[in-house]
């Protein structure tokens, strides 16, 4: 991970995008998982 | 891109200005985000609204979607919501997240080729940009498209200026796949931002970051591309895309002159006074559109482009301050100029040029697929960015700026981000406080007629009813019905009335002690259903707005 947390620090606008991907892909397994 | 060595700094700090400018606009329009409840028509329909939809039944076998378009739209980004729905606050804040990365990525770029004064002004000329603010401060997902296309750009020129960090394909490849996955506009800009980094790949013979990009976004377009919605389309209408009118009423459906006459409202559309919310009358707005006729009636195109139900007799440019009924402002209308001049005088190889092409191709592109509609101007949010940025390195020039350069930019960027705010619908000064004291006025701003539904229902409704005592509510609601509202009462539990079998709604097909209510929202239903159910408020009867009761006779059956 440490790679990979280096890399988003010198880059904060994927930084950014790597938050929205991450609570995006869990709101919709969650919602998936619904019903 | 071949672009000129930025320049040397002065002793002083000219960027001053800018930065203290860029940082407190940011900071007010921070604000905003983090109090605005949710308030744009589309979201209270189905953009946010259908989250909750499918927190109540799920999404491949949910029965309660109302709107085609809760089903039919991508909607990637639309979940990311879903946490700032339980906490009740800070809607706005991905849409914001978004517009910070996208100035972020316009400042190091600026930055690094044309110094940090012109950096600093670019930053703060977007922020004078009042489409792109209303709706930074929004839920709507226009943005995400923009950010998740800028994004990409980063990435690949990130790799341009350092070749060989292996996360930078795999993260362009992520930033495409979540702009396709979050609006349906996304997905031909990423098609071509695939193709070209495919291309800049290839020709450099770079094949193991083509490989890396390739394998990164088949991966990424099943993460974050919403299949799931393309998959439901499939299985409800037999086509991924979704029902075969909502489609084709979305897009050109006249080709060329179509696209040439939709280019020329975009256009004449987005010139701007950058006062004209101010006005009473849309005086200028007239002006445009008489404009408007007579060069599309000069090409032979007038009749072509709109969406199906709109015409040359009832088009209106809206400048009326509505986060999708707004324009670019002043320094929008002449970045917009400044493209055009850019794409016609400036040498091809020249980076104003270049960026200037980068912002006309999306606005071509958007006249070429996407049908005429008044609220179009969102579409056109990261051809007005490159647009921008083009118009304040032209206005600087090179080495230091006059001063009356810099006065005339803070003039525009005060115009477009401070002034004509003040005349906007949800985002003046007084609409901040009002995001707290008076939230559900804010929440139905755009549909004040909701009003007097909520209200009765609030009073009728308790929030503080035991869960145990709770009434059932099931709404029965139409196309463009916002339910977004009904699913925040909560002195009451809120249930959707099946789509294909009503009487399977849990609530009326399972015997219950608890009084069931059916609330109509802009919908009828046949006589025979309503046969169980008792009148109890005819909210509008023009509009198909009521509310019944079960019988106590048909509880249970």
């Amino acid at each position: 991970m440490t790679p990979l947390l280096t890399f988003l620090r010198a880059h904060p606008p994927l930084a950014i995008l790597a938050v929205l991907v991450v609570i995006s892909t869990l709101a919709r397994i969650y919602l998936l998982l619904q019903g | 891109m071949s672009a000129p060595a930025a320049p040397a700094e002065p002793a002083f700090e000219p960027a001053r200005l800018p930065r203290f400018l860029a940082t407190v606009l940011a900071g007010w329009w921070g604000l905003f985000a983090l109090v605005l409840p949710v308030t744009v028509w589309d979201s209270q329909v189905y953009n946010v609204a259908r989250l909750r939809v499918a927190e109540w039944g799920g999404i491949l076998q949910n029965d309660g979607w109302n709107s085609l378009r809760q089903i039919a739209f991508p909607w990637t980004f639309d979940a990311v919501h879903l946490p700032l729905l339980w906490l009740g606050f800070g809607y706005s804040l991905p849409s914001f997240a978004c517009f910070l990365g996208i100035l972020l990525v316009v400042f190091r770029f600026v930055c690094a080729h044309w110094g940090r004064l012109r950096a600093w002004w670019c930053v703060a000329a977007i922020l004078g940009l009042p489409t792109v603010i209303y709706q930074a401060t929004s839920t709507k997902n226009d943005l995400a498209v923009v950010f998740g296309i800028v994004c990409w750009f980063y990435a690949l020129w990130q790799w341009w200026r350092k070749p060989g960090e292996a996360w930078l394909p795999i993260f362009g490849a992520l930033a495409v796949a979540f702009a396709a996955g979050s609006k349906s506009s996304g997905i031909p800009l990423g098609a071509l931002a695939c193709l070209f980094q495919a291309g800049f790949h290839f020709v450099r013979a770079e094949f193991r970051p083509l490989r890396n990009f390739c394998l990164a976004f088949a991966a990424a377009i099943l993460v974050v591309g919403s299949i799931e919605t393309y998959v439901v389309n499939q299985r409800e209408f037999g086509r991924p895309l979704g029902p075969t009118h909502l489609v084709d009423d979305h897009r050109n459906r006249d080709g060329l002159g179509g696209a040439l006459a939709n280019a020329v409202r975009y256009f004449i559309g987005n010139q701007s006074l950058g006062f004209d919310a101010a006005q009473r009358e849309p005086a200028f707005g007239e002006t445009l559109l008489k404009a408007n006729h007579a060069i599309l009636h000069a090409l032979g195109v007038e009749q072509m482009g709109y969406r199906a139900d709109f015409n040359p007799g009832n088009m209106k440019f809206l400048k009326t301050g509505w986060e999708a009924a707004s324009d670019y402002g002043l320094l929008g209308a002449l970045a917009l100029w400044a493209a055009l001049w850019a794409i016609w005088v400036r040498p091809r190889p020249d980076p104003l040029w270049r960026i200037a092409a980068a912002g006309w191709l999306p606005f071509l592109l958007t006249a070429a697929t996407v049908a005429w509609m008044p609220w179009n101007a969102r579409f056109l949010q990261l051809s007005f960015l490159a647009f921008t940025v083009v118009f304040v390195l032209l206005l600087l020039g090179s080495g230091t700026p006059a001063p009356w350069r810099t006065r005339l930019l803070l003039l525009l960027v005060l115009v477009g981000g401070v002034y004509a705010p003040l005349f906007s619908k949800g985002r003046t000064p007084a609409d901040l406080p009002r995001a707290l004291r008076d939230r559900p006025g804010s929440i139905i701003a755009e549909r004040p007629e909701m009003k007097p539904i909520l209200d009765d229902l609030q009073q009728r409704f308790p929030a503080a009813t035991p869960t145990s005592q709770r009434p059932v509510l099931v709404y029965a609601a139409g196309e463009d019905a916002w339910i977004l509202p009904v699913w925040h009462l909560r002195g009451v539990a809120v249930e959707p009335l099946h789509r294909r079998n009503p009487a399977q709604t849990r609530a009326l097909a399972r015997p219950t002690t608890s009084p069931v209510y059916l609330l109509l929202l802009n919908r009828q239903l046949s006589p025979e259903f309503l046969a169980g159910w008792t009148k109890v408020l005819d909210y509008a009867p023009e509009r198909d707005c009521a509310l019944y009761q079960r019988l106590p006779a048909a509880a249970g059956k």
